[in-house]
Formats: C-alpha cells, sequence, structure tokens
C-alpha cells in the first residue's frame, strides 16, 4: 500500500519549492485517502500526535502520514508531495487550530498541509538545510514551532514556518522535542530533548539546557498530558517511564512493548504508545493499564 | 548536564543599523549602583555570577547566573526582565523552600528597576542587545515602569 501511495503521489501532484502551494488536488486525494483506508497498518510507527481541534489520531512510517478520527479503526493517507526526498521524522499540530499538519524530516525540511495532504507548503526558507530530525509546536501558541537540524541547533518559528532564527545548538544527540506549557517557565514554556543520553529540558528562552531526571540511556520518545502539563512519559530503551513533577523524577510504568517507539497524548489525557512492530496501544490511565487499538 | 553555546539568532542585520539601544549614561550609573547594592552578592561584581551557574545542586537550585554576555539575561524582553525583578521567580525544579530569585518590587521603584535593566543592557554585546530589542518589540516595559511625561 505504500508503494502505491507513493506511486500516486508521484502521478498527481507537482512540487514547487519554497513557500508555495505546492499541488492542489483535493477531489483526487479525497479519494486516494478513502481508497487507502486501513493502510500502513503493521509498519514501523516512527512518530504520532493528536488533532485536539479535529480529533484525529495521526501516526507516520516515515514515508507517509495517516489519520485516524475513530480510534484507529481506519486510516486514511495524507500524501506527501512526489519530490518530497526524504523521511519523516515528526509530525505535530499546532495549539487551537484544527486540521493543520506539520511533518519534518531529514530531507523533507518542514511542511505543512491544512487539506490533510491535497497541498503542502514548503517551509524551509531561513533554515541552513533540509536535515531536520526533531520538531515539535508550541503546546500553546499556534504560531510557533521549532525544528533541530543537527549541525546548527534549534530553530524557532513564530509565524508558522515563514521565517526562522537560530535560537540555540541544542542538546547533542537530538532525537525528539517536545514543547509544555508546564508552569515556571520565564517565557512562555518549556522545551523538552529526548536524546541518546536521556532527557534534557530548558525554558523556552533557551536560557539553559539541564538534565530532565536521571533517565539513562536512549530515549526515543516524550509525551506530556495536556490536562496535567508536569506529567511526563518517556519511552527509551529501558522501558516506559512517567514523571508527576516535569521530568525530575521518574518511575517505570507498564510498558505495552518492549519497544515504544514513540508517545503522545490528547487533551483528555489519554496516552498513545506505538512499537516497532506497527501495533498502536492506548491508556486511559497514565499508563497504568493498555488495551491495544486498530487491526 | 549540557553545557549551552550561546547562539545569536539569525536574523539578518544591516551592517550600518545603529545600536539597538542609546544607552542612558546617567541612567547606566543610576542601575550599576542599586546592581551592587542589591543583586551583586548573588549575580556577582560587573554581572559575572555565581561559579557553575550551570550545574544545579543535589537540590535542584541553579546558582546564580550571570548577566553579562556570557549568561542568558539578553534573551529576555524588557517585559519578562521587569516582571522577574520585580515580582520575583520560583524555578520548579528547586526542591528546596527558598525562592530562586526574590522578588524586588517592595524594594526597589519602577525606576529604579529599569535603572538596574538599563545597566545589565550595558554588559551585553551589540548582537546580544539587538536580539533582546526584537523579544522587547512585542513585549516593551508595563505601563507602571514607563517614565511618566515631563
Amino acid at each position: 500500500m505504500i508503494s502505491n501511495l507513493k506511486r500516486t503521489k508521484r502521478i498527481w501532484t507537482a512540487w514547487l519549492p519554497g513557500l508555495t502551494v505546492l499541488a492542489i488536488i483535493p477531489v483526487l486525494a479525497a479519494a486516494f485517502a478513502i481508497s487507502s483506508a486501513r493502510a500502513a497498518d503493521k509498519g514501523s510507527i516512527v512518530a504520532l500526535a493528536y488533532d485536539a481541534g479535529g480529533g484525529a489520531l495521526l501516526k507516520s512510517d516515515g514515508e507517509a502520514v495517516y489519520r485516524s478520527g475513530n480510534n484507529g479503526d481506519t486510516w486514511q493517507a495524507i500524501p506527501l508531495p512526489p519530490s518530497a526526498n526524504g523521511s519523516i521524522a515528526a509530525v505535530a499540530t499546532p495549539a487551537k487550530r484544527s486540521g493543520v499538519v506539520y511533518v519534518a524530516g531529514p530531507g523533507l525540511g518542514v511542511l505543512r498541509t491544512e487539506d490533510d495532504g491535497a497541498s503542502w507548503v514548503a517551509l524551509n526558507t531561513g533554515l541552513p538545510s533540509t536535515k531536520v530530525t526533531a520538531f515539535t509546536a508550541h503546546a500553546a501558541l499556534p504560531e510557533a514551532i521549532y525544528a533541530f537540524v543537527p549541525e546548527s541547533g534549534i530553530y524557532r518559528s513564530q509565524d508558522a514556518g515563514k521565517s526562522w532564527k537560530l535560537m540555540d545548538r541544542g542538546p547533542e544527540n537530538t532525537r525528539q522535542l517536545l514543547h509544555t506549557d508546564m508552569k515556571g517557565s520565564m517565557e512562555t514554556g518549556w522545551l523538552y530533548a529526548a536524546t541518546l543520553q536521556g532527557a534534557r529540558v530548558s525554558m523556552d528562552c533557551f536560557c539553559l539546557w539541564r538534565d530532565a531526571g536521571e533517565l539513562n540511556g536512549k530515549v526515543d520518545s516524550l509525551a506530556y498530558d495536556p490536562l496535567q502539563p508536569e506529567r511526563l512519559y518517556a519511552a527509551s530503551d529501558q522501558g516506559l517511564f512517567r514523571s508527576t513533577n516535569g521530568g525530575q523524577d521518574w518511575e517505570q510504568t507498564a510498558s505495552p512493548e518492549a519497544a515504544v517507539t514513540t508517545l503522545t497524548a490528547t487533551p483528555s489525557g489519554a496516552l498513545y504508545a506505538a512499537s516497532t512492530d506497527g501495533a498502536l496501544f492506548r491508556s486511559l490511565d497514565r499508563a497504568e493499564t493498555w488495551e491495544p487499538i486498530g487491526d | 548536564m549540557l553545557v549551552v553555546t550561546t547562539v545569536i539568532g539569525t536574523t539578518a542585520v544591516a551592517a550600518d543599523d545603529p545600536l539597538p539601544h542609546v544607552l542612558d549614561s546617567k541612567q547606566i550609573g543610576a542601575g550599576r549602583a542599586f546592581y551592587g547594592q542589591y543583586c551583586a552578592s548573588c549575580h556577582g561584581a560587573n554581572g559575572k555570577g555565581a561559579p557553575n551557574w550551570r550545574e544545579p545542586n543535589r537540590q535542584g537550585e541553579l546558582p546564580s547566573p550571570p548577566h553579562n554576555q556570557e549568561g542568558h539575561t539578553w534573551r529576555h524582553s524588557d517585559a519578562d526582565l521587569y516582571e522577574i525583578i520585580s515580582k520575583g521567580w520560583r524555578d520548579p525544579f528547586n526542591k528546596t523552600d527558598r525562592i530562586t530569585m526574590p522578588p524586588f518590587g517592595e524594594t526597589l521603584a519602577p525606576e529604579e528597576i529599569r535603572a538596574v535593566i538599563a545597566y545589565l543592557k550595558s554588559l551585553w554585546t551589540d548582537e546580544q542587545r539587538r536580539y533582546q530589542r526584537e523579544e522587547s518589540e512585542k513585549e516593551p516595559f508595563p505601563a507602571e515602569a514607563k517614565p511618566s511625561p515631563e
């Protein structure tokens, strides 16, 4: 199905660089999306996100993005532009905007769609390259987004990607970024980084990166509970961990699979986890128990 | 703990762009005096900060950071700097009962807080002042801190 998706994209869309609408093919894209329901069932899932405004779960296998409005029963493909020569590392949705999806990854840079992939806008003007390996959206400010380019550092945009400013080198070996609106920041919130050497945290003024607790080893993904931003979850090569104080202290909790690759949480506090074999799970009790969702 | 590397934003700045702030030497002098009286005991003479300020202690307390070009004060807007000085700040990673930065709103008058901030600005590089000016365009001093018309 994924290879079919790629072929279809090559035929139906056209690529224009920069701040340009790449292709508008709403009818064909919609038809394709319907036909690709239940696509990407069992590929490794590399990114999860939740569109709070639209009430939809988003997942990516690194090559495409899929949206589910029924808790994973069926999936609709959000096709990337055909010339998008790269892999997806992150999917994010902005605060207070429904139906807007960002994808980012090496070779892609940062892309945004507001119509389920019928058209895309490339947001790479001001970034040093399209080698974006981590990306997140601000927890509360819809225009603020963050992109990590390993050779340079973390870039911030405050105008939804029209312009970027290099803010900081960022932690080494950053794998994922997460913004939260936990109280106590001198600015507007907190940035967390999942890295090969644990988790790091800084206020979003980029004043100081420090250890977020004593998670050792590789951390693949971080998520937070919007109902209680002090509550964080971390998927690491040591298991699944939970913090109730912004990452100062962690306790190991139940994990649905040995290798959780990515996490996301909804505004109601539901936590989703994906594993390397593409299985999806949901917890409604703060990672105490898990249930499989979808096929 | 990863060491922060200071990186100035990449926003293009024309070579002939004037200094973002015409620093008022009289205000800076007043601010230096207030700084010496109320701030230097923690933040050090000339804003040099406490040793190892990037390293929290075992109780999660951060040593007082420098206010000069080595620190991060320049990353904050006028509004944020004014609020932090007047209202204080508690780091949520601080596990003690001690406040991280005590409030000085009851000790210093608004114009005195502004004078302290003017002095801090005199410790930064031109690029840092430009960055801080851009941040302050969106978040200027609050009305209470603005000088009354003469």
